[in-house]
C-alpha cells in the first residue's frame, strides 16, 4: 500500500503522460508494478499506468537481426514468444528466463527493469551484452545506447522521459551467439554476480564481442578490453582460458554482504569462461 | 500391498488427509480468514538497540491519533516473570520474560503495542510513540558474554536463571563411565568442532492470533499455535484471568515447526480485548516473523571421539555453547536435547561425558525449532565418525554399524539426561538402523562410489558421497500428558474429540487412522475435533515429535474403550459373550451374520427394548513411559565446483525407521519436508547481522529458503518396524528428517575434495577459501 | 475511483484507493484464498490469474487490474482443477494447505499452456511459489499424474510458454 497516492491516471497518449508525470515531481511510471509495489515509500502521490499507451509490441526480424520490444512487454511474454526463438541463438530468452520467478517475470516489464535499474538487475547484462539501444520519449521520441545509462548526463534526462522501448540490431555479417551467467545464492534470488556475453563469429574469426558484468556489487558495466582482445580471434580453449583471466581482472569487483571481493574476481573467471565455453559448444 | 497393508484395513494405507479438501480449496480454515474484520487491530513498538533500558516511554501524542483504542506498555501492564516457551508445567525454561519491561534485551524486543481501527491507524499510533532509551553495551557473542561484566538479566525478580552474574540462562553436565580415562588411555582420539548459525522456522503463514470477550465474559482467543493448552495456562498466568474463563481454540495452522509452540502474541490480544472489551487481531508481518519471533539456538559443538583401532568406542565427550539471545526460552531442554537425542546412538561407548552453557546474548531468541538441539549435535558427532572411519582405515557405515544402539540395547544416557532433567531407562524395542543404512547405501551406489568418482571426468569438478545416521525421539517419556474422548454417534459414525495439534502435518488424519483401525470402521466414519481448550480433553502439544506415539496411543487406548462397550451392549441385546462378537469394516459380526454398526448404534440412543439408552463414550490419557527413537540413515551423492566451490547435490537418500508409517504418503512428506528444510540449513539460510546485532536480511528476498528449482533428486525410503509401545506399531516421524543433511554434506565434500566443512551454512565462498586453504 | 474486474466469471465493481495493492482489495472483498505470506512478491501464497497469467497479487496494484479478468483459487472449478486438487489429496502433496492456492494456480497456468511439461518446467513454472512442509516432492509429482492423465486427451502443445 502507498498510502500517499491520490492519484492513479491511466493517460492515453505518450504526451499526456509526460504532462502528467511533469505536473508532478512525485509521480511514478508504473509499467509492470513489480518494483514500485515493493516500496513502502510515501513518497509516491501520483501514479501513471502506462498500460493504455500499447507500448508492449514485439517486432522481430530474424534474418535482418533485429528486433525492437516495448517497455511494458512483459518480461515472459519475451521468454515464451516464438517469433524470438532462436534470435542471437536464443541468447535473449534464456538469458531473461533466469530473472526473478515465473509470476514476476510475468508482471515484470523490460521497461520497468531499465526505468528502475537494481545494480543486481539480470535484464541489463543481458541487454548490453546485445548492445541495446534504449527508444524513449522525451516531447519527442529519442534513441540513446543503453551503455549510456549510468552518464550523468542521461540519468536526469532519463527521469523526465518515457522509456518506451529497447531496440537491438545485430551485426550484418556472422552468426551471433550468446550465454548469460548467473550467480545467486538459491535459485530464486537476484544476482549476486551476472555476465552476459555475445560472440558475432564469421568463419571462425570473432568479429565482434561483448562482455558486460552486473551485480559487481554496483551497476553493470561492459569489458571493454576484453571485448577489444577478442576481436580477429578464434574461439578456443587457450583464448577461454585466457579472456576469463583478463575479465576477472579488468571487472570492478567489490565486497559486499553476498561476496568478497577476491571471491567476485574469482567468480567472475569462472563465469566468463563458462560463458565462452557454452558459446564454443554452440558454436561446434 | 506391503505386508503393513495387509495386516491392517485403515493403518498403513495412503488416505487423503480429513481436511485435505478443504485445504484444496483455500476454504477460511486459517485464522486470517476466519478472522478477515475484527474489530481492532495491533501491532508492536519494537526496540531498534540491541540492548537498553527505557528511560522513558510518552505515548500521549499516539493516544489522541484517531482510531487507536489501546496502547500497552511496561508502565501499564502486570510485571510477571514467566517463560514465552510452551512447555509442560512447571516449565524447565527460566522466568526471565515480561509482558514489557523497562530493559530491550535484542533489536526487535517489545517496546510497546497499540491497538486501533485500522493498520494505518495502529501504524501511525506506533510511530508517534517517543521512546528514550538508555543505550546499554550489547553484548553479541556467546563466549564473551560469559566474560562479560554486563548482565543480560540482572533483574530481581527472574528466576530458573543458571547464572545471572556470568549470563549463563542454562547448564548441563552429565558423565557415565570414566570418560577422561577413556580419552586418556585410547588407541584413537579424534576431535570436531562444528559451528552453526542462526536460523529460521519461516512458516508460509506468520504468527496470527485474535481475542475478544464472549457473552459471558469469556475470554476467546484464536491462535495459529502448536500448543494450545499451555495458551491458556501462559495466558492465565500473565495476564491474571483464571484458566476456567479463558478458552483458547485453534485454527488450521499454516506451519510452525516450533516457532508456535511459543506464546508471542497471546498475552497481548487477551489484554487488548480486556481493555477494549472487543475483538483484536495481531499478525506478525514477514520481517516481524524474522526479527521477533523465534529462531534455532547457533551453536558450537565440540566432540571427542575415544576408540581402539578396530574403531570401536571406548569414549564419547560433547561440549555444547549455545546462544540463547536475549531470553532463555526452551534454552536448557534444548542444549541437553544435543546430547540426548544423539549420544545414545552410539551406546558402543561406555564412558560418555556431555556438557555445556546455553548463554544469554542481545541477539535473537532461539526457541524450539524441528530437530531441538539434535542437528546441531550430529552435526559435529557424525563428522568426527568420518574422521574415526578415516583414522582407522575403515569405510564409514562399518564404523557407524559397529557402534551404533541395536534392539533390545539401552545406553545410560537414556537414564542420565532427559528434558531438562534426569531421564528414564530406556530399551530399544525396535530398531531397523542397519537395513536403513543398507538400503540407502545401496540407492546411492555406495559400493561403486569409488569406481563413479574415479571415472567422474571433469577437471573442475568433484565427486562425493556422504552418510549421516540419526535417532530422535517419540514425546517427552513421563512428562507429556495426551488425552483423546471418542463418542458413538447413533449412525455408527465417532467423534474423536483430542487436544493433540494438527500443524498441518497431517495429525488430525494420523489419529482418526488409528480410531478408525482400533474400532474396525472406515476412516469416513470418524470425525476429528482437535484443540479446542473447552471441548477436548487435555493435550501438552505438537512437539518432539509427540503426537503420533503419545496422542495416538490415547487415542488408540479410548477406540478400545469404546469398542468394548459397544459389543458389551450388543452382546447383551444378542445375548451372547462380548467374545463372540467384533467389528470389522463399519459391520459388527456376530455368528448369526454381519449387521451395520449403525442398526446398534442407533438403539443406544432410541430406547429400544432390552438395551441400556446411554452415550456411548470414553477419555483415555497417556503418559509415556518411553520415547521409542525413530531411526534414519541419511546419503547424499553431490559435486562440488572446485573453481568456485559452489556444491550440488546430485541426489538425496534417506531412508527411516519409524516403526509402522500410520499414512505413508504423510510419513514421506514429514522426511521430505524436513530434508529440504535440512538442505536450506546447510547450504543458504542464514539470519545475518550488522555489528550492532541488527538483522540484515528480514525477507524472503535475502534469506534463501529453498525453492521448486533448488532441490535434488531426493528418495524417501520407509523401512518399516514394529514398535511394541507404540499405536499400532507407530514411533515418530515428524523432527526425524531434519538431522542428516548438515554432515552428511559435509561428510560428502569431505569425500570429494578433502576439505572439512564445520561452519554451517556451506556457502560457496566459505568452501571455495577452504579449497584455496594452503594453496 | 472504481475500478470494475471481472473476477471468477463474475463482473464487479470495486471502490479501491489509487495506492491499494490488489492482495488487500481481494481479501478484504471476501477472496480469502488470497493468502499473505511476506507481501514482498517473494512467497507466491497470493497468487491469482490475471488474464489467465499467475501473478503475485502482493506486487500488483489494483487499479492496474481494472478492466481484466481475475481468477483466484475460488474461481478454478472446472475439470482439470478439480483434477489437480484430486491428485494433490492423494499423493500427500498438501501438509499446512498454506501455500496451496498459489501452488494450484501456479499449477493450473502451467497445465492450461502445457498440458505435458518436463519435471524441468514444473519446477520453473512453481519456482515463485515457496512452500515449507512438502520439499515440494509430491506437489511435483501430483502435477506429473495429471499431466499424464490428460494424456491421450487434448495433448496439442501449445507453442507459447506462458
Amino acid at each position: 500500500m502507498l498510502s500517499n497516492v491520490t492519484k492513479y491516471h491511466i493517460p492515453g497518449s505518450l504526451g499526456e503522460a509526460l504532462s502528467l508525470h511533469n505536473r508532478e515531481s512525485r509521480s511514478y511510471f508504473l509499467a509492470g508494478g513489480t518494483g514500485l509495489a515493493l516500496s513502502d515509500s510515501n513518497r509516491p502521490v501520483e501514479l501513471i499506468d502506462l498500460d493504455d499507451l500499447e507500448l508492449d509490441e514485439l517486432e522481430v526480424d530474424r534474418e535482418a537481426g533485429r528486433l525492437l520490444i516495448g517497455a511494458t512487454r512483459k518480461i515472459q511474454q519475451v521468454v515464451g514468444c516464438p517469433d524470438l526463438e532462436g534470435f542471437a541463438d536464443g541468447y535473449l530468452q534464456d538469458g531473461l528466463e533466469k530473472v526473478g520467478s515465473y509470476p514476476i517475470r510475468n508482471a515484470g516489464t523490460l521497461g520497468g527493469s531499465i526505468v528502475r535499474p537494481f545494480p543486481w538487475s539480470d535484464v541489463i547484462p543481458i541487454l548490453l551484452a546485445l548492445d541495446a539501444t534504449i527508444l524513449y520519449f522525451d516531447r519527442s521520441h529519442e534513441k540513446r545506447e543503453l551503455s549510456r545509462l549510468y552518464d550523468d548526463d542521461f540519468r536526469p534526462t532519463l527521469r523526465n522521459a518515457i522509456v518506451t522501448g529497447i531496440e537491438v540490431s545485430l551485426p550484418d555479417e556472422g552468426v551471433t551467439r550468446g550465454s548469460f551467467q548467473k550467480f545467486s545464492r538459491s535459485e530464486f534470488d537476484v544476482a549476486s554476480l551476472n555476465v552476459g556475453c555475445t560472440i558475432t563469429e564469421r568463419d571462425g574469426e570473432i568479429v565482434k564481442a561483448r562482455m558486460a558484468v552486473g551485480a559487481r556489487p554496483s551497476f553493470a558495466t561492459r569489458l571493454t578490453e576484453v571485448e577489444e582482445s577478442l576481436k580477429g580471434r578464434s574461439l578456443n580453449e587457450d583464448l577461454i582460458y585466457e579472456t576469463a583471466e583478463l575479465a576477472s581482472q579488468t571487472a570492478a569487483v567489490s565486497s559486499d554482504r553476498k561476496m568478497s571481493k577476491e571471491y567476485r574476481v574469482a567468480q567472475v573467471r569462472k563465469m566468463a569462461e563458462d560463458a565462452l565455453r557454452d558459446i564454443t559448444s554452440e558454436f561446434n | 500391498m506391503s505386508e503393513d497393508e495387509k495386516r491392517f484395513d485403515v493403518v498403513s494405507h495412503n488416505l487423503p488427509k480429513v481436511d485435505g479438501e478443504a485445504l484444496a480449496r483455500g476454504r477460511r480454515v486459517f485464522l486470517d480468514d476466519i478472522e478477515n474484520s475484527p474489530e481492532l487491530v495491533a501491532g508492536i513498538l519494537t526496540s531498534p538497540l540491541a540492548h537498553a533500558e527505557i528511560v522513558d516511554i510518552d505515548t500521549s501524542r499516539a493516544e489522541k491519533l484517531p482510531g487507536v483504542e489501546s496502547i500497552l506498555h511496561y508502565g501499564n501492564v502486570p510485571r510477571v516473570p514467566h517463560t514465552t516457551a510452551g512447555q509442560g508445567y512447571p516449565e524447565p525454561s527460566p522466568y526471565d520474560a515480561y509482558i514489557f519491561d523497562n530493559r530491550v534485551r535484542f533489536v526487535g524486543d517489545r517496546v510497546a503495542a497499540v491497538a486501533g481501527t485500522s493498520w494505518q491507524a495502529v501504524q501511525e499510533g506506533l510511530e508517534a510513540i517517543e521512546v528514550e532509551y538508555n543505550e546499554l553495551e550489547p553484548i553479541l557473542d556467546p563466549a564473551r558474554s560469559r566474560e562479560s561484566n554486563v548482565q543480560i538479566h540482572p533483574e530481581e525478580d527472574a528466576s530458573g536463571i543458571y547464572d545471572s552474574d556470568r549470563n549463563i540462562a542454562a547448564h548441563v553436565d552429565i558423565e557415565v563411565g570414566d570418560p577422561k580415562r577413556a580419552l586418556d588411555e585410547a588407541e584413537v582420539v579424534v576431535t570436531q568442532k562444528c559451528k552453526t548459525q542462526f536460523a529460521q522456522h519461516t512458516p508460509i503463514e506468520p504468527h496470527v492470533a485474535t481475542a475478544h470477550l464472549d457473552e459471558y465474559d469469556r475470554l476467546i482467543i484464536r491462535t495459529s499455535t502448536q500448543v494450545p493448552f499451555h495458551v491458556r495456562r501462559i495466558v492465565s498466568q500473565v495476564v491474571g484471568v483464571p484458566i476456567k474463563k479463558i478458552r483458547v481454540i485453534k485454527p488450521r495452522v499454516g506451519g510452525a515447526f516450533g516457532v508456535k509452540q511459543e506464546i508471542l502474541l497471546e498475552d497481548l490480544v487477551s489484554l487488548f480485548a480486556l481493555r477494549t472489551g472487543k475483538k483484536v487481531k495481531m499478525r506478525y508481518t514477514r520481517e516481524e516473523e524474522f526479527v521477533s519471533s523465534r529462531t534455532r539456538h547457533p551453536m558450537e559443538v565440540e566432540v571427542r571421539l575415544g576408540a581402539d583401532k578396530e574403531g570401536r568406542l571406548t569414549g564419547i565427550t560433547m561440549e555444547a555453547l549455545s546462544n540463547t539471545g536475549g531470553y532463555g526460552t526452551h534454552s536448557l531442554t534444548v542444549l541437553s536435547n544435543v546430547g540426548s537425542k544423539t549420544l545414545p546412538l552410539y551406546n558402543e561407548a561406555p564412558s560418555v561425558h556431555f556438557y555445556g552453557d546455553a548463554v544469554y546474548t542481545n541477539m535473537p531468541v532461539p526457541g524450539a525449532y524441528r530437530g531441538y538441539g539434535a542437528p546441531q549435535g550430529y552435526f559435529a558427532l557424525e563428522v568426527a565418525m568420518d574422521q574415526l572411519a578415516e583414522a582407522v582405515g575403515k569405510d564409514p557405515i562399518e564404523v557407524r554399524k559397529l557402534n551404533h544402539i541395536q534392539e533390545e540395547e539401552t545406553s545410560p544416557i537414556f537414564e542420565k539426561l532427559g528434558e531438562g532433567k534426569e531421564g528414564t531407562v530406556q530399551y530399544i524395542h525396535s530398531c531397523k538402523l542397519d537395513k536403513c543404512i543398507d538400503l540407502g547405501a545401496e540407492k546411492i551406489r555406495w559400493e561403486e562410489r569409488d569406481a563413479i568418482k574415479r571415472n567422474y571426468k571433469t577437471e573442475d569438478k568433484a565427486r562425493g558421497f556422504g552418510i549421516s545416521i540419526n535417532m530422535q525421539g517419540s514425546g517427552i517419556p513421563l512428562v507429556d500428558l495426551a488425552a483423546a474422548r471418542l463418542k458413538l454417534n447413533e449412525d455408527g459414525s465417532f467423534n474423536l474429540f483430542v487436544g493433540a495439534t494438527d500443524l498441518g502435518t497431517g495429525s488430525d488424519t494420523v489419529l482418526a487412522q488409528i480410531a478408525a483401525e482400533t474400532l474396525g470402521v472406515d476412516l469416513d466414519q470418524v470425525v476429528v475435533y482437535s484443540s479446542d481448550t473447552d471441548f477436548t480433553p487435555f493435550d501438552s502439544g505438537a512437539y518432539a515429535s509427540s503426537t503420533t506415539y503419545v496422542s495416538g496411543n490415547a487415542v488408540k487406548k479410548v477406540a478400545e474403550d469404546v469398542k468394548e462397550q459397544i459389543l458389551e451392549l450388543a452382546a447383551n441385546y444378542y445375548d451372547l459373550g462380548p467374545k463372540d462378537l467384533d467389528i470389522a469394516k463399519g459391520k459388527l459380526l456376530t455368528p448369526a451374520g454381519s449387521v451395520d454398526l449403525s442398526e446398534m448404534a442407533i438403539k443406544t440412543t432410541s430406547g429400544e427394548i432390552e438395551l441400556d439408552q446411554k452415550q456411548i463414550e470414553a477419555t483415555a490419557s497417556e503418559v509415556p513411559a518411553e520415547s521409542p527413537p525413530p531411526f534414519a540413515a541419511h546419503f547424499v551423492d553431490l559435486e562440488v565446483d572446485k573453481r568456485t566451490g559452489e556444491i550440488e547435490i546430485l541426489k538425496y537418500v534417506a531412508a527411516v525407521d519409524c516403526g509402522t508409517a500410520i499414512n505413508p504418503n504423510l510419513a514421506e512428506g514429514q522426511m521430505e519436508g524436513a530434508i529440504v528444510n535440512g538442505i536450506g540449513y546447510a547450504l543458504t539460510e542464514e539470519m545475518e547481522f550488522s555489528d550492532t546485532g541488527e538483522m540484515t536480511n528480514p525477507s524472503f528476498f535475502d534469506y534463501k529458503i529453498p525453492n521448486t528449482e533448488d532441490i535434488p533428486e531426493i528418495e524417501v525410503i520407509l523401512v518399516e518396524s514394529d514398535e511394541p509401545t507404540g499405536p499400532h506399531g507407530a514411533k515418530s516421524v515428524g523432527e526425524i528428517g531434519i538431522d542428516g543433511a548438515i554432515p552428511a554434506i559435509s561428510n560428502a565434500v569431505r569425500d570429494a575434495t578433502g576439505i572439512v566443512l564445520t561452519e554451517s551454512p556451506f556457502t560457496p565462498e566459505k568452501v571455495w577459501k577452504k579449497l584455496n586453504e594452503g594453496k | 475511483m472504481n475500478i470494475t474486474i471481472e473476477i471468477n466469471d463474475e463482473d464487479k465493481e470495486f471502490q479501491v484507493k489509487p495506492g491499494e495493492i490488489l492482495l488487500d482489495l481481494l481479501r478484504r472483498e471476501g477472496y480469502t484464498s488470497v493468502k499473505e505470506g511476506c507481501k514482498a512478491g517473494d512467497c507466491g501464497a497470493c497468487m491469482v490469474l490475471v488474464n489467465g497469467r499467475a501473478m503475485t497479487s502482493c506486487t500488483l496494484y489494483a487499479a492496474q487490474v481494472d478492466g481484466k479478468r481475475i481468477t483466484t483459487l475460488e474461481g478454478l472449478n472446472d475439470e482439470l482443477a478439480d483434477s489437480l486438487r484430486q491428485e494433490f489429496l492423494d499423493v500427500g502433496a498438501i501438509q499446512c494447505g498454506f501455500c496451496i492456492p498459489g501452488v494450484l494456480i501456479s499449477s493450473y497456468s502451467l497445465l492450461t499452456h502445457n498440458p505435458n511439461p518436463t519435471e524441468g518446467e514444473i519446477k520453473a513454472a512453481l519456482d515463485g511459489n515457496l512452500c515449507r512442509c512438502t520439499g515440494y516432492i509430491k506437489q511435483i509429482e501430483a502435477i506429473k499424474n495429471v499431466a499424464r492423465d490428460l494424456e491421450g486427451g487434448n495433448n496439442e502443445r501449445r507453442r507459447e510458454k506462458i
